[in-house]
């Protein structure tokens, strides 16, 4: 460390102080955000994407340095391009590979009658990766599930956190807690709706808080297992976190 | 955008000021409170808001610069907390005290 601060930063990308976002080429990445600020213009092709998202959801394992093109991340800079299903494709592969994408999207939208594209982890727009079901499917690697970016930002939640609870709108924020090594998912048009997800920790003397537990809360209101308002300090409001299951009272 | 909920913020940090609430509830097992260190001060940070409108910089602009400021000092005090500590040990750490003493100042300056 020379204690210079650099421009470049998040991927080797430019830090726009301004607008605090990353400037890739094509699209500005939002460390704050779902992913990118604005749509993939190729968001036709990988409809079981939200068109925000970063690098499949698994910034972890996955970059994409052009806001065009998703590759492997330790491939030196190269890139093999990954295709939604997650197999790996040749290095300049994207501009040939799309359009197999393309066909191979339609063929399986007119076979099934869906809007599913490329994805083969099979999640909905803006939907997340089940945890309690122990219905984990990842991203697209297969191998790393999605952390909202955290990971890029030096923050790992613990293990059994660190996957995002199924449901979870994909335009809610994600971020570390201001303590405990949690992970927060908030509405960004209103913080008091939120999905906050918590480590637990040995040394506490209520058993729902020694493993992982779920707190959400709607206008700021906590909420039980079942989504009804409950004060913020009774055991209901400690949700286990294999029990949690987000429901429509937080979808508009 | 932001929006900090200031009943709640209000209600949480009584609360992180409050030590024989905290006695209550970080040693319950079994209720009918049950909070935490990492749990009150993600009830006051995180859950109203405060959390983004201190990165986003609006927060003088949501609560006025004193309770701004004051806020701050708390959170950068929240900080210096090592919240590994098992909670009697943590109880009346001197990082806790301050805390508490942090969370009335901002309490007075919200009001103010």
């Amino acid at each position: 460390m020379t204690g210079i601060d650099t421009r470049k930063k998040f991927i080797d990308k430019e830090l726009d102080r301004e607008s605090t976002t990353y400037n890739t080429g094509v699209r500005q990445y939002d460390p704050e955000g779902p992913g990118f600020a604005s749509v993939d213009p190729l968001w036709e092709e990988f409809r079981a994407w939200t068109p925000y998202h970063y690098a499949h959801d698994n910034p972890v394992g996955l970059k994409d340095p052009s806001g065009l093109q998703v590759g492997e991340k330790n491939d030196n800079g190269g890139g093999g391009a990954i295709s939604p299903a997650g197999g790996s494709v040749a290095p300049e592969g994207y501009w040939s590979v799309r359009p197999v994408f393309r066909g191979l999207s339609r063929f399986w939208r007119n076979l099934t009658g869906t809007n599913s594209g490329g994805g083969s982890a099979a999640t909905a727009p803006g939907a997340g990766v089940g945890t309690s079901s122990g219905s984990a499917s990842t991203a697209s690697s297969g191998t790393i599930p999605p952390d909202g970016g955290l990971a890029e930002r030096g923050f790992r939640p613990p293990p059994g956190t660190r996957v995002r609870p199924s449901g979870i709108p994909g335009e809610w924020k994600v971020r570390p807690t201001k303590k405990g090594n949690g992970v927060l998912y908030s509405d960004p048009k209103n913080p008091g709706n939120s999905v906050r997800v918590m480590p637990g920790k040995q040394s506490s003397p209520y058993p729902n808080s020694q493993k992982p537990y779920v707190r959400w809360q709607k206008d700021g209101q906590a909420l039980d297992q079942n989504g009804n308002p409950v004060p913020k300090t009774t055991p209901s409001a400690h949700i286990p976190l294999g029990n949690f299951k987000f429901g429509p009272v937080l979808i508009p | 955008m932001s929006k900090i909920y200031l009943t709640e913020l209000v209600e949480s940090l009584e609360q992180l000021a409050d030590r024989e609430f905290q006695k209550r509830s970080w040693l319950a097992e079994h209720g009918p409170v049950i909070s935490s260190f990492s749990e009150q001060v993600s009830q006051a940070f995180d859950d109203t808001g405060l959390s983004h409108a201190i990165d986003n910089g609006s927060l003088e602009m949501e609560v006025g610069a004193d309770a701004a400021r004051a806020l701050g000092e708390l959170d950068k005090a929240i900080s210096k907390v090592d919240d590994e500590l098992p909670p009697k040990e943590l109880l009346d750490h001197v990082s806790m005290q301050r805390v508490r003493y942090l969370a009335q100042c901002a309490l007075q300056k919200l009001h103010a």
